[in-house]
């Protein structure tokens, strides 16, 4: 007999579900942007990297130069001579994305070009709602631009002809694009400045790109370089429906989607908070769901964190040890905190009425210019706190109403065996998406003599730098059988 | 002075020595140096039977053993039944030593033990199908009639411990088979064995 094992492996832990990021150069030099190839992912076999989408000839319009560069020629008015990398080809690049995309290029003496025409010498990123485009106006002004009747968005460079440039876009989040040629900065844009594109293309384009390009139209491409970084998680859940009341402080609703009992324990972050509650904070925060109110509605609370030091000097303080992200300021404050785990008489609720600079200990809301950041140190409205070290607390929703607001769940997909369900639309088809998965029940062991588990908090409750303690208890079974067949009131003590 | 005279050279002609094989090769060793020349490359010049007949050997490639005059050459063959003295070759009578000797009538012939690489088991299970489990074997195994006691789609040669029932085997390639089992479950590792499976050259699969 032949012998053979297998195991039915499935993913444990789901730890993210992202568009997969894009670093890579293209060469144009030996051949056609068409001809280029790439693996995917590290392993694969390489597959196509761009698309030919020009109405003109490929076979004619585009002639390799061997060792320099491809020659684009648009040979005939209204022709266009371009390539596009869609998501399919593995450019990943979404609203939220940053992205960068850099080509060489170079217009010879005796190309024809167009006023106003800012795409016939070209390179764009589309992210799902804008499309920015870099371009060449006839007088050889470079820049950025969204629509070519409105012009050059911010500052443009004049380049020469029959000279490569090192071209790029970069494009932050939704903050603001970016102009770089030959490594040096031209100009920075807000994302805003672009209107909305349409949600459908997710691709990088480059090449002679206006509808009115001239005949005599030539410039020469010898390489394109991409880079997408993508934080889009498929596996959490992003609604904008999101609604709060004064009413029920720490309820969420959302009236489109629903929530699942199997939500309660997942994090909620309420996001882009636009009221301002009575102490100067505002809805946002990061949360737990603690329990599910029904199919549209849960309950938040914030997380236990141990740390907490309090001064008898400063009674309304409360300052947490080392987690200097502990508070955001303006959005923390007017939010509850809750004290536990005191030997001293220091538990209870209270309102957080100022957020202090870390080590400085400065009021932030005292300064001129007033900007989102983070720090270890509040107080509260009214406390009288003995001085007490390690004590618990945990942040409680206080909301105010506010009719919209965005959240963001995490860990809200499925697992069904190796199938994977996402509760978050993708706005495209085709992506490449990168899965962070472990199939692997892992676990350290040590000798008695290694193991180091500081008792952060005597309590109680005890609180432990790890846990669990004990993996596999090698009598769980016996006990379980000795503890059914023992009569009632008889207990046994194990050790082990 | 001493005596003188003539001596007339005697042919001291080429004889096999041994055969001997591994895994899909042979390995034929002369009594002398040979020429190598094309009928020492011959393959057809070196014909193989066997006892069973019925697997059929024949020597594919023929590589002569290093130098001008090699003492061997290395038979590529197909797949043979592992047995004992189960195989025989018989030279032909062309072949010549160093000296343009052909090989003596009475040793061109040896026996020699068939010898093979037995097939191998593999599997894999797929929590996406709780009802297939993969088989891949290490080479090509018969695929012919389900009914037939070495066949590799006979779901009786697979058992599955682990409360696993094997109901049926499917041919995928001529070296995988498919097994639709009931009663598997996610995160269970699983020990299986195969038996009675036979490869092309009707070498039961490794033990």
């Amino acid at each position: 007999m032949a012998p053979f094992y297998y195991t039915i492996g499935t993913p444990i832990v789901i730890g993210g579900a992202r568009p997969l990021d894009l670093g890579q150069l293209f060469d144009f030099r030996t051949q056609k942007p068409s001809a280029v190839t790439y693996p995917r992912l590290p392993g694969a076999p390489p597959q196509v990297a761009f698309l030919y989408t020009g109405s003109a000839t490929e076979g004619t319009a585009v002639v390799v130069v061997s060792g320099q560069w491809c020659s684009f020629t648009a040979g005939g008015a209204g022709k266009t001579v371009k390539y596009v990398m869609t998501h399919a080809e593995g450019a990943g690049v979404m609203t939220d994305s940053y992205a960068a995309a850099s080509a060489v290029v170079r217009v010879p003496t005796g190309s024809v070009l167009t006023a106003g025409k800012l795409a016939q010498v070209c390179m764009s990123i589309w992210d799902g709602n804008a499309h920015l485009r870099a371009g060449l106006d006839d007088d050889m002004h470079f820049g950025l631009f969204d629509t070519e009747a409105g012009g050059f968005l911010g500052n443009t460079i004049i380049l020469s002809l029959d000279t490569s440039y090192e071209i790029a876009i970069k494009k932050f989040g939704v903050d603001y694009v970016e102009l770089w040629v030959n490594g040096n900065f031209v100009s920075g844009v807000a994302y805003s400045a672009w209107g909305y594109a349409g949600a459908v293309l997710h691709q990088v384009e480059f090449g002679l790109c206006s509808s009115s390009d001239d005949a005599g139209l030539i410039a020469y491409w010898t390489q394109m370089g991409i880079q997408t970084i993508n934080h889009f998680d498929a596996w959490d859940r992003i609604s904008n429906n999101g609604s709060v009341a004064g009413t029920s402080p720490t309820h969420l609703t959302d009236f489109v989607l629903t929530f699942l009992t199997t939500d309660v324990g997942k994090r909620l972050d309420t996001l882009r908070s636009a009221v301002v509650n009575g102490s100067g904070g505002n809805n946002n925060g990061v949360w737990k769901i603690k329990t599910r109110v029904g199919a549209h509605e849960v309950e938040l609370e914030g997380f236990v964190k141990p740390g907490v030091i309090l001064d008898g000097l400063h009674p309304k303080r409360i300052i947490i040890e080392g987690d200097y992200e502990a508070f955001t300021y303006p959005d923390d404050l007017g939010k509850t905190i809750k004290i536990s785990g005191s030997s001293r008489g220091n538990n209870g609720t209270y309102v957080v009425q100022k957020l202090l600079e870390a080590g400085s200990l400065v009021d932030l809301s005292g300064f001129s210019t007033s900007m989102k950041v983070q720090t270890n140190v509040c107080e509260v409205a009214t406390a009288t706190f003995v001085s007490e070290l390690k004590t618990l607390y945990q942040l409680i929703p206080a909301f105010v109403t506010e009719a919209s607001i965005a959240y963001r769940q995490s860990d809200a997909g499925f697992i069904s065996g190796d199938t994977l369900t996402f509760r978050q639309n993708l706005d495209d088809n085709n992506y490449i998406i990168t899965v962070i998965v472990s199939r692997v029940r892992t676990g350290q062991l040590l000798l008695n003599s290694l193991v180091r588990n500081s008792v952060v908090d005597p309590g109680p409750p005890v609180v432990y730098d790890y846990y669990p303690f004990f993996l596999f208890d090698p009598i769980g079974t016996v006990r379980g059988y000795l503890e059914d067949l023992l009569a009632a009131g008889v207990f046994l003590k194990f050790k082990s | 002075m001493g005596d003188t005279g003539t001596w007339v050279g005697v042919a001291d002609k080429p004889s096999v020595v041994s055969a001997v094989a591994s895994a899909l090769s042979v390995r034929v060793t002369f009594s002398q140096p040979m020429t190598n020349n094309a009928d020492l490359r011959n393959a057809t010049y070196y014909p193989l039977t066997h006892d069973g007949g019925s697997v059929a050997v024949a020597a594919s490639a023929v590589t002569p053993g290093p130098g001008t005059y090699p003492t061997y050459v290395d038979l590529t063959v197909n797949d043979m039944t592992i047995g004992t003295n189960n195989y025989h070759l018989a030279v032909d009578s062309s072949l010549e030593n160093q000296y343009g000797d052909s090989m003596n009538p009475a040793g061109r012939t040896a026996d020699f033990n068939g010898a093979s690489n037995r097939a191998t088991v593999t599997a894999r299970g797929f929590a996406s199908d709780l009802t297939l489990v993969e088989i891949t074997y290490s080479k090509a195994v018969k695929q012919v009639n389900p009914a037939n006691g070495d066949d590799a789609l006979n779901p009786t040669n697979y058992n599955i411990t682990g409360g696993v029932t094997v109901n049926s085997a499917t041919h995928v390639t001529s070296s995988i088979v498919n097994l639709n089992v009931s009663g598997q479950q996610i995160g269970h590792a699983y020990t299986g064995a195969v038996s009675n499976v036979q490869d092309l050259a009707n070498n039961v699969v490794a033990p």
